[in-house]
């Protein structure tokens, strides 16, 4: 398994119900290094005032808790009570029943105890990177429409038709009489901002109506803000 | 004479013994019944003989004397008298008259008596006999006896009529009488005596013949009935012995069988006494067995008990270690944490190692009487349980008023106690419908006994297998949950090697606040002296 950047997990809250005291207190304090928040909880009833009072981004419980049952009180928690939270179960039981019910229950992932401490990272992980990466572009297509805001709105609407028609190989097969047809510039414009882009090496003339897109040219997005 | 016999015996074998019995009597009845009507039959013929003896043959004889009297002394000597004068006529013809009137009578009645006839069951009799014994009647009338009879009445005829004439002269009183009359008359009665005499001596001599007869006739019937009386006596007495020997072989061949019967019986006595010893001994075994098994499957779920509990702390020393290794790539294992977590991993297998030895403990085959306290010895056992009683969601209470020490084998009662409180769970755990599933164990303490208590609200036991519960091999549970031998075991624990009484009762319990439960309690008495005895 490649290894992950579990940095990411530091942005989000993790809500975690185990009767075992001893196992939950040790969980918690390896779990607390990785993630903005941790609700360490024993019961079904806690874990839903923390819930109620408190954002939570992923849910990880014990199938089998005292007097109570995990799959039980996360299906409450769907159906009756609205909530959509990401769930990991932990089972110490290989038991058929219990994994039907998780899979009807469209739990996203399961682990079995005794718990490997990396297969929880990484599965938390795996159902956080989605959250995270939608939250990242979220991000940056803020960053582009704060740019365009405040800079030449010509020169954006370039800088999309160009990204618009990169082929697979990241060339831009277009003359600057095909560019004006599609976008609404001047042609002094168009050579203007092409020879920027060529200067820092991001695009790279390769012959006549090719060029080359040089992702890794590009400035640091936070380097640029610090500046 | 053998051969025959052995023939008879050989019949008689085949012949049911009822028949037998039914044979003699016949015999025996038919020969008396032939006997007497043989005997009847010649009393009645020697009746006949002798009737016809004396009415035919004798008392007409006194007739005939009479009549012969009256021609001698009144006819004959009244005529001779006349003769000579000695009477007057008067006498004469009085005397006369009255002689030929008597003589007359006399005569009608001797013809009367010769012919009567005896007749009735004698004469039959005699008729019967006499047929049977050919003997023709010789002796009817014989010609000559008619002819002198004939000349008899011819005789009375002639001196009647001669008497009659004289009477008439006599009466004319002519004094001259005829002689020749008279002595005409003398000579006819000389003659007419003459005959009668003759009929005597010939009715005299029938008479002796007739007697004759008769003897012969008593002869044979007395032959006849000797014969037939033994050849009765003889066929019984044959019958009898017949029957008496099938009898005498019938007792030995009983005898025979009973010997046989019991010696089998004997030979089947011994072994019987050896299959007995074996069997019980096997049963033995068995029970050794049963309680082995019984051991096994407790000691099945103590141990799936026992892994539950250890799979948990083993949980969080794996994660205790895996904490390590992650606060180190971190760069955060300080001095505290390890301290601390170190102290924790040290706790948990600390527990471990307790429950290790609680097991072991346990199933130690340890028969040593020890001192314990019995309210840590069920604490113990709810212990060894607790893990499938949370797993079926059943809560179990206990209450006990004080710790009692007693003296006596602790693993036993842990034993029994485990037992019950399994057996309540396995109960409760088929009852799918209830909502609260509760065991209730109470300790309590009475001058002479502890009693220990276990009550479950799953419904009790229906009445008609209430007495068959402790039975060995005894189930209502599916094959795959229960072997049937825990409460019997329980039963023989406690019975057996701590002298104490187990009982189950329905009850119906209050659980919690409010509610009544039917429930099921089973009560483990030990007492108290006996335990102590050896404190």
């Amino acid at each position: 398994m490649d290894k992950r950047n579990l940095d990411i997990l530091g942005n989000f809250n993790i809500l975690y119900i185990e009767d075992e005291p001893e196992l939950l207190k040790h969980t918690a304090a390896v779990l607390e290094d990785f993630v903005k928040n941790i609700f360490a909880v024993l019961t079904c009833k806690e874990a839903l005032s923390v819930i109620q009072k408190n954002k939570v981004d992923i849910i990880i419980t014990d199938i089998n808790l005292k007097y109570e049952n995990g799959i039980e009180f996360l299906k409450e928690l769907k159906y009756d009570l609205g909530y959509d939270i990401p769930s990991i179960v932990a089972t110490a039981y290989t038991d058929t029943d219990y994994l039907i019910d998780a899979i009807k229950l469209k739990v996203e992932d399961y682990i079995v105890k005794p718990i490997n401490l990396k297969d929880l990272l990484n599965a938390i992980h795996d159902i956080l990177l989605p959250i995270a990466q939608e939250k990242e572009i979220n991000n940056s297509y803020n960053m582009i429409k704060t740019i365009s805001a405040v800079t030449d709105g010509k020169q954006v609407e370039l800088v999309k038709f160009i990204l618009k028609n990169l082929d697979d190989e990241s060339m831009f097969n277009y003359s600057y009489g095909d560019i004006m047809n599609h976008v609404d510039v001047s042609k002094p414009t168009v050579i203007k901002f092409f020879r920027q882009l060529s200067e820092k090496g991001i695009l790279t003339k390769i012959q006549n109506k090719r060029y080359f897109f040089n992702e890794n040219n590009l400035p640091d997005p936070s380097e640029e803000i610090d500046e | 004479m053998k051969n025959f016999f052995q023939y008879v015996n050989k019949k008689i074998k085949n012949i049911k013994f009822a028949s037998k019995t039914k044979i003699l009597i016949f015999t025996i009845l038919g020969g008396i019944i032939f006997t007497s009507f043989l005997m009847f039959i010649s009393i009645f013929a020697l009746k006949y003989d002798f009737e016809v003896l004396f009415q035919n043959h004798t008392s007409p004889q006194v007739k005939l004397e009479e009549i012969k009297d009256i021609y001698q002394v009144n006819i004959k000597e009244t005529l001779n008298a006349l003769k000579e004068n000695q009477i007057s006529n008067a006498e004469g013809i009085e005397i006369l008259s009255l002689a030929n009137q008597l003589a007359n009578r006399q005569w009608q009645e001797y013809k009367k008596d010769v012919s009567k006839k005896v007749g009735g069951l004698p004469e039959f009799a005699s008729n019967w006999l006499n047929f049977f014994l050919t003997n023709n009647d010789s002796l009817k009338k014989s010609l000559f006896e008619q002819r002198i009879t004939d000349n008899i009445e011819k005789k009375i005829g002639s001196i009647g009529e001669k008497t009659q004439s004289l009477i008439s002269l006599l009466k004319k009183n002519q004094a001259k009488i005829d002689i020749k009359l008279i002595d005409n008359t003398i000579l006819e009665s000389n003659s007419i005596n003459i005959y009668l005499s003759t009929l005597i001596t010939n009715n005299l001599k029938r008479a002796i013949s007739k007697k004759e007869a008769n003897d012969k006739l008593f002869d044979t019937s007395s032959i006849m009935l000797i014969f037939l009386l033994s050849f009765a006596f003889a066929l019984i007495i044959l019958i009898s012995i017949a029957i008496i020997n099938n009898f005498k072989e019938l007792h030995y061949s009983l005898e025979e069988n009973i010997l046989k019967k019991t010696k089998e019986l004997r030979v089947l006595n011994s072994s019987l006494e050896r299959r007995v010893k074996r069997e019980v001994e096997n049963s033995r075994k068995k029970d050794n067995i049963m309680f082995q098994q019984a051991r096994l499957a407790s000691m099945g779920e103590v141990l799936h008990n026992i892994a539950h509990q250890w799979r948990q702390p083993l949980g969080a020393l794996m994660m205790i270690i895996q904490s390590f290794q992650s606060k180190y790539e971190l760069g955060k294992l300080n001095e505290k944490f390890v301290e601390d977590t170190t102290n924790d991993a040290l706790k948990l297998g600390q527990n471990m190692s307790e429950t290790l030895d609680d097991f072991r403990n346990f199933f130690m085959p340890n028969r040593v009487k020890q001192r314990f306290d019995v309210r840590k010895a069920i604490q113990k056992a709810i212990e060894l349980s607790k893990y499938q009683l949370e797993k079926e969601k059943i809560s179990l209470e206990f209450s006990s008023d004080k710790s009692l020490v007693i003296y006596g084998f602790k693993n036993e009662l842990i034993h029994v106690v485990l037992n019950l409180i399994n057996n309540a769970k396995d109960v409760l755990t088929s009852q799918v419908e209830l909502k609260q599933k509760m065991i209730l164990v109470i300790l309590k303490q009475t001058k002479k006994n502890i009693i220990i208590n276990i009550i479950d609200n799953g419904g009790g036991i229906k009445d008609d297998i209430i007495t068959k519960i402790f039975d060995p091999y005894f189930s209502t549970k599916h094959k795959s949950m229960g072997t049937g031998i825990g409460l019997y075991m329980s039963k023989e624990l406690v019975q057996r090697h701590m002298m104490g009484k187990i009982s189950y009762k329905n009850i119906k319990h209050k659980f919690g606040q409010i509610k009544f439960y039917n429930s099921a309690m089973f009560s483990v008495e030990l007492p108290l002296e006996v335990m102590k005895d050896y404190g």
